[in-house]
């Protein structure tokens, strides 16, 4: 891990980072295109207005191609993905286009505290997966992708710079840091949190990779009857967090006595560089954390629950702390 | 498979499932109790529970498991994470009896 990526990392866990979702897209359709939408998407969009909902596009064996975050704003569906280009995106969702929009994300322990210095204080009640419009051509979308608090603000292009700008200025009061894709992907993987760019390249279906709770299996949308035939046959293998002393090298044997039992499919060591992240697909009946017998690349490893982390977010009550004060803050260690 | 680890993965399987199903009953979860993703966060994202269902599990758990999880808020957030937490916590209890 490199300096730069370390204290992005640092920024992310502990204070405020800001980065420019650049691989984001959005697709807008009205009230009546929604309902074409609603066929083609493994999920149910019978959600209220300001209320999004995280889900998925499945290629037809049932493996994500793409992460999404689907909701209504002003009585128009909102669809953000990252995954797929904008033409397949569009191909996928039966229509509409790329709408012309800049993505900005706001995250991190004391994140709703610069969004709430921008704005209004108000905005600290906008719920998980809330969203409301605060300024013509703004949309704000409770969500992030690194476990900790995490705004998404949608901003016409005109608009960008400028509330870009603000947030940086603003921000020096918490400390705050541009940070980098590869901070949030890093965090992301810490977090447990799907990355189509790191687990959609594999051949895993959303059963494999714990994304059940992501579609409606009771749909007859693309994937769903390949999930369901699976579901029927018993999964054989499952996503998995393990540890390691270690760097472990993506794509190595898991081995449990010598015998393969699965293979590394995405690993980062941890801020101090003493124990490595390393997620692993691993056949059912070795796929339990709490094992501390399995080897990788002639490393003991040991199976975890997930995420890696305690995130500090769990612990910061935005009715209660401050980024001034946040030594006052008790966060336990994470083992 | 050596025996301790078929052991200890098999004790790991059935409480799991264990706790799946008290999930699915307790909270009148419409999924079949294998579909809880064990890794899959309980609230916000995942399953979507709230803090209601959050004291429903407590009392569940400590009338299933005899596993006292609350303990103060800060461990309460820790254990209450993911199924696989509390399983995690369950086990440690058993272990410590």
């Amino acid at each position: 891990m490199t300096q730069k990526l370390r204290e992005a990392v640092s920024v992310l866990r502990n204070g405020v980072g800001l980065v420019r979702h650049e691989s984001l897209r959005v697709h807008i359709f009205g009230e009546s295109a929604a309902i074409e939408v609603e066929t083609r998407l493994p999920m149910d969009l019978a959600i209220r207005e300001g209320q999004f909902k995280q889900g998925l596009v499945l290629d037809d064996t049932g493996c994500p191609r793409a992460d999404l975050l689907a909701g209504f704003i002003q009585h128009e569906l909102f669809v953000v993905s990252r995954g797929l280009d904008a033409g397949r995106m569009t191909e996928a969702l039966g229509g509409g286009s790329a709408g012309d929009w800049d993505i900005i994300g706001v995250e991190g322990p004391y994140a709703w505290e610069l969004m709430a210095s921008w704005d209004s204080p108000g905005i600290i009640g906008l719920p998980f997966m809330g969203a409301f419009s605060p300024k013509d051509g703004i949309h704000i979308i409770r969500a992030g992708f690194t476990g900790e608090y995490g705004y998404l603000l949608l901003v016409r292009p005109e608009l960008a710079g400028r509330v870009w700008e603000e947030l940086c200025s603003l921000g020096q009061a918490f400390d705050a840091a541009v940070v980098e894709q590869a901070a949030i992907q890093h965090c992301s993987l810490e977090n447990w949190v799907f990355d189509p760019e790191r687990d959609g390249k594999h051949t895993l279906d959303a059963l494999e990779l714990q994304l059940r709770w992501r579609v409606d299996m009771t749909k007859a949308t693309p994937g769903l009857d390949a999930l369901r035939a699976h579901k029927a046959a018993g999964l054989r293998r499952r996503i998995t967090a393990m540890s390691a002393p270690s760097p472990v090298a993506i794509g190595a044997d898991v081995l449990a006595d010598d015998l393969l039992i699965g293979r590394v499919l995405a690993t980062a060591p941890d801020l101090e560089g003493d124990t490595h992240r390393v997620l692993a697909v691993l056949d059912m009946p070795y796929a339990q954390p709490g094992i501390d017998s399995y080897v990788v690349d002639g490393v003991r490893c040991r199976t975890q629950s997930a995420p890696w982390v305690l995130n500090q977010s769990l612990y910061v009550n935005p009715q209660r702390h401050a980024y001034a004060r946040r030594h006052e803050v008790v966060v336990p260690e994470a083992r | 498979m050596n025996t301790e680890l078929s052991t200890r993965l098999q004790k790991r399987q059935a409480t799991l499932r264990m706790v799946q199903e008290l999930l699915v009953t307790e909270l009148y979860l419409e999924v079949d109790p294998e579909d809880l993703d064990p890794d899959a966060p309980l609230f916000g994202s995942g399953h979507g529970l709230d803090s209601i269902d959050a004291v429903e599990i407590l009392v569940a758990l400590e009338g299933k498991f005899q596993a006292r999880l609350e303990g103060d808020r800060v461990d309460a957030v820790r254990h209450l994470r993911t199924v696989n937490t509390i399983v995690d916590r369950i086990l440690s209890e058993q272990a410590a009896q």
